[in-house]
């Protein structure tokens, strides 16, 4: 694990991409600090991170894109599992490569507040626990972003697919407070819920009719479910994706809210795309 | 030292082994020779822990590839069909990190890679990157990185591509020189390569072994009781009275380098020894004798024989007459491909 956490710091630094993604992030909260806190002669920092959140869509996949794609594209991955490492040590190693450049650049910005201490009244507890926040969420959506790496040898595709998944992630609330409600939403939910299990069975076992009819069988469940017992379709789409409201859960911190569910919630989040992670390296030398 | 037993890997429906069985002992060179593929890569990928068979047990010094892979790939140095290199980095990095990567003591690393890159030959690019090399060099750096922390067992798949001539006869030596302190299983589809090297030859096709020994016994068991006899005398003499002798099943004849001699080549019906009855013609006739010798079949021969109808190996008994012909006519082909 050590060793490719090594390289892996090694390599953001030898290519342009960890300096580019330091000065893009210190350069961009700058811009924000100096609009939002300087020119408005405001000492709340806490509300630059508001605003610094959508940079996430392009770092997030900067940051991750090559991470696990570019291995598997170079065959070099036959390097890293042949040799005496545990897959976990290596998912690891990448992960906390990744999470150290954006601490890095997170740790830089610091100087921010520290200025603005100088000359106002700053709220401490809620800078403090922005950052805190901020790291976390940053740091799950490096995990989704490396998961993502591994399902794909394509570069591109990866970052896409990243930008897309943060995207995503950070429309949650919007997308679940207009359309939750209505039980017709969560039956379409249910549908693509039905599809995807279906088409995860098919993968697996490369067999169009055993997919067709898990999906048959799934459909006809939720739709008796649904002319039955209508009510449990209220709420069933948008309960589910609030499983991935990471917003929520940030804008806690950024209320100086130290909330230890929350902290139990980003490490479970990131924990659980680490395991994905690993699934999917281990179940390629099995297929 | 390397136990593989009853591999399988299916591929979907596709099956890419079937059924492979072998022991590896300590010091042997084994060539693992076949067509492409044949299932060579998938084998080493399977005994190096990078794929999982869907069956069989592959061990390495007792340890078992999947219950104990963190002992077993202590144990192998890998060099893949494509060199798993980092070509963003300088060689002298990249054999560090893989140092690092295997577990090699920190004090230990740095005369090792010194060690290694005398040995490979690579200590006068040790600071340039990677991808600024050639083809040549990055095998070179691919099979140094095999040998970091000087694993027992050395696994090298087509070790020689891309190396120019001189080259491949460097790290030949190189290899037969490795054999003498490793376990070496190396593959390949040069056949020559093979015999130059390995102790062993395990010939694989279609995803089974199809012949396993020693590539001289290998070629002689295959080789037929032919004879090539160099006579002087007339030609039109010669050819009618090894004709009119009805012991020959074959008989070939061309002129030869020598003036005025003519090279036979004959063997006999059923495998019967026919030395005497050509050198009675020879004398009867008075034809004078100036060379008589077995034709042994190259391993060359032994592999395209095996590979196309791997039968006629492993069990000789069934080979009926169709077969024995196309064989003849394949012999006679070599021949003039010779000329």
């Amino acid at each position: 694990m050590k060793a490719i956490y090594k390289r892996e710091i090694k390599m953001y630094f030898n290519s342009m991409i960890g300096y580019v993604f330091i000065a893009f992030f210190v350069l961009i909260t700058a811009i924000y600090f100096s609009i939002q806190n300087i020119l408005s002669l405001s000492p709340d920092f806490q509300y630059v991170f508001s605003s610094v959140i959508m940079m996430f869509l392009i770092l997030g996949p900067m940051l991750t894109m090559r991470l696990l794609s570019e291995e598997k594209k170079q065959k070099t991955d036959q390097l890293l599992l042949t040799s005496p490492v545990s897959i976990p040590g290596i998912v690891l190693g990448k992960y906390l490569a990744a999470v150290t450049v954006f601490l890095i650049s997170l740790l830089i910005t610091a100087i921010f507040p520290i200025i603005l201490s100088f000359y106002a009244e700053v709220a401490a507890a809620q800078i403090i626990g922005s950052y805190i926040g901020f790291f976390l969420l940053g740091s799950a959506f490096i995990a989704v972003g490396l998961w993502i790496s591994s399902i794909t040898d394509n570069q591109i595709v990866s970052a896409v697919a990243t930008f897309v998944a943060i995207f995503l992630l950070l429309m949650v609330e919007t997308i679940v407070s207009s359309a939750s409600g209505s039980q017709s939403f969560s039956l379409m939910f249910a549908g693509i819920l039905a599809l995807a299990v279906a088409l995860y069975f098919y993968y697996n076992t490369k067999n169009a009719e055993v997919g067709i009819s898990v999906f048959i069988v799934c459909a006809a469940v939720i739709l008796i479910l649904y002319f039955v017992k209508r009510d449990i379709f209220t709420g069933l789409a948008g309960n589910f994706a609030m499983m991935f409201a990471v917003l929520t859960r940030f804008n806690n911190f950024a209320m100086g809210l130290l909330d230890v569910s929350s902290i139990a919630y980003f490490i479970s989040f990131i924990a659980v795309f680490l395991y994905f992670t690993v699934r999917v390296i281990e179940k390629r030398r099995w297929s | 030292m390397i136990e593989v037993k009853n591999l399988v890997k299916n591929y979907g429906k596709y099956e890419a082994v079937k059924n492979i069985s072998f022991r590896v002992e300590s010091g042997e060179i084994i060539g693992f020779l076949g067509p492409n593929g044949a299932g060579k890569s998938t084998t080493m990928n399977i005994i190096t822990g990078y794929i999982s068979a869907t069956s069989g047990e592959v061990s390495i010094d007792g340890f078992d590839i999947l219950k104990n892979p963190r002992e077993a790939k202590k144990r192998i140095g890998y060099l893949p069909e494509i060199p798993p290199l980092y070509t963003d980095m300088s060689v002298r990095e990249y054999l560090e990190f893989a140092s690092d990567l295997k577990g090699v003591k920190k004090s230990d690393i740095k005369p090792m890679i010194e060690d290694i890159m005398d040995k490979i030959k690579i200590s006068h690019v040790s600071n340039k990157l990677i991808k600024n090399l050639s083809k040549g060099y990055r095998q070179r750096v691919g099979l140094a990185q095999a040998l970091v922390g000087y694993p027992e067992v050395l696994i090298l798949d087509e070790p020689t591509v891309g190396l120019d001539p001189k080259q491949i006869i460097e790290i030949r030596d190189l290899i037969k020189e490795l054999g003498k302190s490793h376990t070496i299983i190396l593959s390949s589809h040069i056949l020559s390569e093979v015999s130059a090297v390995c102790t062993r030859v395990i010939i694989i096709n279609g995803g089974k072994i199809v012949a396993s020994d020693t590539p001289d016994r290998l070629s002689e068991s295959l080789s037929s009781n032919s004879f090539k006899i160099r006579l002087r005398g007339d030609m039109g003499k010669i050819k009618e009275s090894f004709e009119s002798s009805g012991n020959f099943s074959a008989f070939d004849m061309v002129s030869s380098a020598e003036e005025g001699t003519f090279d036979i080549t004959v063997s006999g019906k059923d495998g019967v020894d026919v030395r005497e009855e050509a050198f009675n013609i020879a004398v009867k006739n008075g034809f004078t004798l100036l060379l008589m010798r077995p034709e042994r079949k190259s391993l060359e021969d032994v592999f395209l024989e095996i590979t196309e109808n791997p039968d006629s190996y492993l069990e000789p008994e069934k080979e009926d007459e169709v077969e024995v012909a196309l064989e003849d006519e394949k012999n006679n082909d070599n021949k003039e491909g010779e000329k």
